[in-house]
Order: structure tokens, then sequence, then C-alpha cells
């Protein structure tokens, strides 16, 4: 039986912390999760975003890079269901093949970044002392940039390209992800069942692996989620510099700086890949709300 | 509170001397070397050597970190690689214009976000709650560039109500404001409203309107002050996320600020001037952040560290 010593949020304070129940409440939380019709429907709109990027070759209507001279800047017509660029390149499906970018930014490397940092913050929150001081230490310094800027920090030595822009959203997110696991590693250390699983015989990787993490998951993956959103905002941000995936790849931030100069007589070239971009963020910020409220205990 | 403050103004030091030394490994790290840059490839290796020599480069590292943040802490920044002058200069106007835009950007998104954040609980599942709540997810869902260049294109280009680019009246601080402000309104708003509702769902609250208390007063004497307290501390981080951000609506409304300097030095492999303008930022940043945690504390009764 898990027992809990009572937590300041539960004598009603409010710490800004989550507090979230234990593992054995995941199916009544997908219960209430499923009753945000809001949440489902950006869940759904995420499953369809994330198909539709992958199958890009067989569902997108052109090949993104074939330049026609002849129809360049036309609005949505027939042949080009939301028209074409400056080169005649037909943006629905660079929007399409765009969307892999930010797919590989906004869920594999945030993915990445949630599990190495949560490993990293739960050994660091577990174990304490030594390890906990330099892991600390270092986080704070990396925490001390803004997000934004220490990608561009990382990208101003790696140079531009897709790959590196992983690597520099990887870096600006994984001490966030050290921090929150850390914090909740910490807490748990005390709590009343990984003491009495310490009195059975566990060692100190068996606690971690069987009881702290599982529980450390839950904010884990809420903010993973959250982060999501805006690693593809600061993707495409990146993009936009130019310091993403080089042309001719197709990435929606560098499709709106392309259609910049040509604004006024074609503003569907930079409206259509911004929208593409804010639905897929404001799909993923519904399901991490959505996840937030059905696994805090608090507002249960 | 004095222990609290007194903690964070001796980590300070500490911190800052962390960030300097992040951007000093990162700047050392780029591939290349600096003597061949400005030698060129023809030159001799006793020229190399002589160059590397006058740049420092065959000290140990430290003694290299050393003497670099003695000249930091002095003022002298170095030399841009590119125009040769001095990165204090160049830095110190457009910093200036940077720092502007972003603690206007923050002012506004911070009075209109706890206005409407306010405003939608106390109002909550009302249509306006409702229209809030919508719009203030949309306002953290946007990329702030592309909300520039849309603006832009309603405002200057369709409506002509505003200019376009450049800088050199207040006017043509308003789009880029506007632009950089949303996401932060978007957080704040949010985040306000989530606060305020669950302030308003307290025992105190409730013993407030039983005693009799008018509506006005329960929320302003009691609820705001404690609504607002998490809020603070975004409030602080979203300056920093501005100061940043900054970087790309420079480039969209063509503002001659510190973010459109460091994306041409990072292009042009200036690290000078790279360096020089990620520590202004981050130190901003390190700075702000510190007032934002001090005014928490002194703020919240119940800080006792």
């Amino acid at each position: 039986m898990k027992t809990r010593q009572v937590s300041p949020e539960m004598a009603g304070e409010n710490t800004g912390r989550l507090e979230i129940s234990p593992v054995a409440g995941r199916k009544r939380a997908w219960k209430r999760f499923r009753r945000n019709n809001l949440a489902v429907g950006g869940l759904a709109a995420i499953a369809v975003f994330a198909l539709a990027a992958t199958l890009a070759p067989v569902v997108a209507p052109a090949d993104p890079n074939e330049i026609d001279l002849e129809a360049v800047l036309e609005g949505p017509s027939g042949k080009h269901l939301l028209g074409s660029d400056d080169l005649g390149r037909d943006v629905l499906s660079r929007i399409l093949y765009g969307g892999r970018t930010s797919l590989a930014l906004g869920l594999v490397v945030v993915t990445t970044a949630a599990t190495t940092g949560t490993v990293v913050g739960a050994v660091a929150g577990f174990f304490g002392a030594r390890t906990d001081a330099i892991i600390t230490a270092l986080t704070d310094i990396a925490i001390a940039f803004p997000a934004f800027l220490l990608a561009l920090l990382v990208l101003s030595i790696l140079g531009p390209g897709l790959f590196q822009a992983m690597i520099a959203v990887g870096v600006a997110y994984v001490p966030r992800f050290i921090r929150l696991a850390r914090a909740s590693a910490l807490g748990l250390r005390e709590l009343e069942f990984v003491l009495s699983a310490r009195a059975v015989g566990a060692g100190d990787w068996r606690i971690l692996r069987a009881h702290v993490l599982p529980n450390v998951l839950g904010p884990v993956v809420v903010q993973a989620t959250l982060l999501s959103g805006s690693a593809i905002l600061i993707a495409a941000s990146l993009g936009f510099l130019g310091l993403g995936a080089q042309p001719p790849v197709a990435e929606w931030g560098s499709m709106i700086s392309d259609a910049r100069q040509y604004l006024r007589q074609a503003p569907h070239a930079s409206a259509f890949p911004g929208l593409a971009i804010v639905l897929v963020v404001l799909a993923m910020n519904l399901v991490g709300d959505a996840l937030r409220d059905t696994l805090d205990v608090r507002s249960g | 509170m004095i222990q609290f403050a007194g903690r964070r103004l001796v980590t300070l030091p500490l911190v800052l001397l962390g960030i300097s030394a992040a951007v000093f490994v990162c700047v050392r790290l780029v591939p290349g070397d600096p003597a061949l840059v400005i030698a060129g490839l023809q030159a001799s290796e006793a020229e190399l050597v002589e160059i590397r020599a006058k740049l420092g480069l065959d000290k140990p590292f430290p003694a290299q970190f050393a003497i670099w943040l003695s000249q930091v802490v002095r003022g002298d920044l170095g030399v841009s690689l590119i125009t040769n002058t001095p990165v204090l200069d160049l830095i110190k106007v457009r910093y200036v214009l940077t720092f502007q835009i972003a603690a206007a950007s923050t002012v506004l998104a911070t009075l209109l976000g706890v206005v409407s954040g306010v405003f939608a609980a106390s109002r909550r599942y009302s249509a306006i709650d409702g229209v809030i709540t919508i719009v203030s997810l949309l306002g953290v869902s946007v990329p702030a560039f592309w909300l520039g260049v849309m603006l832009m294109l309603v405002f200057a280009l369709y409506l002509n109500w505003l200019p376009a680019g450049g800088a050199d009246s207040i006017l043509h601080l308003v789009l880029p404001t506007v632009a950089l402000g949303a996401y932060s309104w978007g957080i704040i708003a949010r985040m306000t409203r989530a606060s305020m509702l669950e302030v308003l769902n307290q025992d105190y609250i409730r013993t407030a309107q039983a005693k009799g208390l008018a509506q006005h007063p329960v929320l302003f004497r009691h609820a705001l002050k404690n609504a607002t307290l998490p809020v603070i501390t975004v409030i602080g981080i979203q300056f920093g996320t501005l100061l940043a951000g900054a970087v790309v609506t420079e480039s969209v409304f063509g503002l001659p600020g510190l973010g459109a300097l460091l994306v041409s030095s990072i292009f042009q492999r200036d690290f000078p001037v790279i360096q020089g303008a990620v520590l202004a930022i981050a130190t901003s940043f390190v700075l702000i952040n510190l007032f934002v945690d001090l005014t928490y504390a002194w703020v919240d009764p119940r800080i006792h560290y």
C-alpha cells in the first residue's frame, strides 16, 4: 500500500508545484483527458500532422523543390491549392515537407531532451551531495541564458543547418528538464514508500528505476508537451533567420522569410506556412494544458 | 527577507562568472584558427606563431579566461573582426533600442495580461472569459516574427496607418512591440487567470464573501494580491525571453538593434561581437531576474529562506 505524508499542497498551500498522484491513477487520468473535447481534437490534429509529414512523399501533390518559373507567386488555384512561391514551387507541398523539420525539432528533440534531462535530474535529486552540486551548478548557468539565446550561441559555434539546430534546441531544453526532474526527485526522496523500499533492502538504482522515475514522469510529460510547442516556435524563428535547415529544404520559418519581399503581391506565401505553425503549436498547447489539468491532483 | 536577499546577492557574481565562462568557452570551441583567419592561408608558420602570441592564444586556457575577464570588467570587449571598431561602441547604442522595445513589450504585456486574466477569472464561464481564454492560447501559439509580418501586411501595407520599417519615431516601435509582446501577454493572461481562479476558490475568499463584502473589495483586497505572486516570477523570465526574441523582430522590421547585430555577426563569424552581444543580453537577464526574485520575496510575507 503506497502512503504519503501530507504535502504542503494538501494542506491548502499553493506552492506552484505540480503534485502527481501515483501511477495507479493512469487509467482514470486517461478517462478525464478524454472528456476534454478540445484536447482530444488537439491530439488528433497532432496525429494527422505527424502522419502527413511522415508520409509527405506520398501525400504531397507536387515535388516541393520543383521550380516552375512560369507560375511564380500565384494565388491558390486548382493546380496549386495554397498557391506557389517566388520560384513557382507548390506551397502546399512545401508545407507538408516542412512539417518534417518541425517534427524533428518539436518531437524528436524534445523527447530526447526530456529523457536525458529526466535521468540526469532524477539522479541529481535522488543521490544529492557532490553529484547534485555539480549538476545544479551547470544547470543554473545554462538556465541563466534565455532559451533562444542559448540556441543562438550553440549555432554560432556549429554553424547553420538542420542537425545543428536540433542540437542547439536540445542544449537549450535539457537543463530545464534536469531542473524539473530534480525538484520532483527531491520531493520523493523522503516519502514513505521510498523509505519502506529501502527498509526491505532495495538498492539505490532499483528505487530510482522502480519508484522515483515513474513518479517524476508526470510533470515531465506535461512540460515536454508544452515545450514541444515552443520548440517548434524556436525552430521556426531559427529558420526565419536562416540558421536552420538550409535551402532548398522546405522549412516553415525560412518559407516565411523568403516570401517577405513579395508580401504585398503574394501574401499567401507568407500566410499559409505561418498558419501551419500556429495550428500545430496550438494543438500541442491544448494537449499540454489538458494533460496538466488531468494529472494535477490539486485541481481534481 | 534579508537573508534571502543576501544569499542571492552573494551568488550573483558566481552566476555572472558562470555565464561569462560559458560564453568564453563556446566561442573558443569554434573550429578554426583565428590566426589563420587574420593572416590568410599564405602566411608562414612564423607569422602565425607571432599572431597567436599577440592574441594571447599560446597561454594556458585559464590564463586566457582571466585576461579576457579582466578586460571585460574594464569595459574592453574587444574589437570587431569585420569592422575593427570596439565591440562596446557597437553594442551601446543598439542595446538601448532593443532594451526599450523589450521593456515596452513587457510592460504592455504585463498590464494587459494581468487585467485580462483577472477579468476572465472574475467572470468565469462567460463569453468574455471564453474569448480571453482562446485569444491568450493563440497568443502563445503564434510565432512572433510571423505575427510581425502579418501586422505589417495589414497595418502598414494595406491600411497605411503605421510605418513598416526603420526606427525614426515612436510610431515605428508600435508594431514590433505588439508583435513581440503578444506571446508574453498570452502567458501572463493565462497564468493570472489560473492563479486567480485558484485563489478565488480558497476558504478565505469564501469567508470574506460570507462576511458580506461586496465583489470588488473581495477581488482586489484579498484575491488579487495573492494571485499575482506567481505572475511576478514569470515577468522576469518573459523580459529575458523578449530581449532574446527581439533578435527576430528586429529582423522583421529592419530595426538597428542588438538582435540584428547578433544575427549578422553570427553569419559573419565575428566572434568578439557575438561574445559581447550574448554577454550583454545574458547579464541583463540575470540582473532582471534577481530584481524580480527580490521583489517577489519582499511582496510575499511567507518567504523566509
